[in-house]
């Protein structure tokens, strides 16, 4: 059986939840206000009993198929509610969701425990009401199809802890380029000044996050960036509460070579930023990144996977900034109609370039 | 795999009209403001197609990790030795 994450009001009792918006515990039935630390001085640790903890059970052939939206990966497994009973079936990675007959938080206390478990966790500030309101105003855009319903689509966006990978390191580089100055001079020529250049250095980085689940697009998980580092907090079950959790299904060994990507790009780019010229021709690069250290996270998100017109899209949220990214769905009759707007309007400045003598 | 082909061959179209059409009416033409209305339509055609595309797709992939990096890189060795000089 998965283990139920519930946490009671200690003023009423009723099941309180993590809110978003005033980074503490609030009762919805009584208004009661709840630091983490109040709930533990209550006894309410949420602790894990790491050497007692429920396995999930195979699911048999057939018995399941996955869902067609993307959501869930192939890999099922089956939990039981041990509030309800009921049968939940999940992904293998996923390490805590919501009962779908109890409405419960469900931790999978074998996905955070030993070797999954996060040593960071940045809690969630973004409540779904600031997220409705902020994919209205992100879905507003000229090409975006009238009758893509942002009001459903919202409605189906879940609150999802993504696992991430911490890299801390520093990158040895070497740049051997040419220099090259310009200056005009007498009868309008122009004097160009060539100088062997050579740099090298070494950039400290901290942190370059990697998203570390193989069913998140790492494109939108990058494109969401920068969280807060200064928010980050020493895991605590607690902070998943009523919230859907990921853990890991990409070791630190695969996620790497994206951070050391990253942090090679970045010190080319510091390198180049001490080389004062008018051009600068770069004819060699040479680089060792050193990670020193790498730390597991989770990180929060809103997501949202939906289909339009037979097309799948995903969205996704930093469920700590609001910083919002995703494509949408593009309607083509609009897109040539502005398009010949635009011709239009090209014509007319070419015109009136050339009445002006651009040309001649 | 059809509606790509199409796709693509538009698009095709699309760059050839945008690079050949100021040639072609700049033969073609006695004026400049004909060179230039011609040769405007496809250019701002694409470039508004393109801006409107580019506001819908806000997706990508990071590359570079400089808000996770030192303020500043430590030098450890730094030469600018002259070459040599041009003038043209």
């Amino acid at each position: 059986m998965a283990e139920n994450l519930t946490y009671k009001c200690p003023t009423c009792g009723a099941e309180i939840f993590w809110n978003a918006s005033e980074g503490r515990f609030v009762c919805e039935y009584c208004g009661g206000k709840f630091t983490l630390k109040d709930m533990h001085d209550n006894g309410q640790t949420g602790e894990v009993d790491e050497e007692n903890v429920q396995k999930h059970e195979e699911l048999e052939e057939g018995e399941y198929t996955e869902s067609s939206d993307g959501t869930v990966g192939k890999d099922l497994v089956k939990y039981t509610c041990s509030h309800c009973g009921a049968e939940i079936i999940t992904d293998r990675a996923t390490a805590a969701t919501i009962c779908v007959y109890c409405g419960n938080s469900v931790i999978m206390s074998e996905q955070i425990v030993k070797d999954f478990k996060p040593e960071y966790v940045i809690p969630f500030r973004v409540r779904k009401e600031i997220v409705m309101e902020a994919f209205k105003k992100f879905s507003k855009k000229p090409l975006t199809p009238k009758d893509f319903d942002c009001e459903s689509v919202v409605d189906k966006m879940q609150g999802v802890y993504i696992p991430f990978w911490l890299y801390t390191g520093s990158c040895h580089g070497e740049i051997v380029a040419k220099g090259i100055n310009r200056r005009r001079v007498a009868n309008n020529k122009t004097e160009r000044t060539y100088y062997n250049v050579y740099r090298e250095g070494t950039l400290g980085f901290e942190c370059v996050p990697v998203d570390a689940s193989s069913k998140t697009d790492n494109d939108a998980m990058d494109s969401i960036e920068p969280y807060n580092y200064k928010e980050l907090k020493p895991f605590d079950p607690s902070y998943l509460s009523g919230f859907l959790a990921e853990r890991f299904d990409e070791d630190k060994e695969k996620c790497r070579s994206r951070a050391v990507l990253r942090m090679e790009n970045s010190t080319r780019d510091a390198l180049e930023a001490t080389c004062t010229y008018n051009e600068l021709e770069v004819r060699d690069y040479q680089k060792q990144v050193n990670i020193t250290k790498t730390t597991y996270a989770l990180f929060p998100t809103w997501l949202l996977y939906t289909t339009y017109k037979g097309q799948k899209f995903f969205f996704a949220m930093n469920g700590q900034t609001a910083k919002f990214t995703g494509n949408l769905p593009i309607d083509k009759v609009k897109l040539v109609l502005y398009s010949l707007l635009g011709g239009v309007g090209g014509s007319v400045i070419g015109a009136i370039l050339a009445a002006i003598g651009v040309f001649s | 795999m059809f509606r790509k082909l199409i796709g693509s061959a538009g698009m095709f179209l699309l760059a050839n009209a945008a690079c050949y059409m100021p040639l072609i009416a700049s033969a073609q033409s006695d004026t400049d403001q004909t060179v230039g209305i011609i040769a405007g339509f496809p250019i701002g055609a694409i470039a508004t197609g393109a801006w409107l595309v580019s506001l819908s797709r806000t997706k990508k992939k990071a590359t570079k990790a400089k808000e996770f990096s030192d303020a500043n890189i430590m030098l450890e060795k730094r030469t600018d030795v002259f070459d040599h000089k041009t003038t043209s």
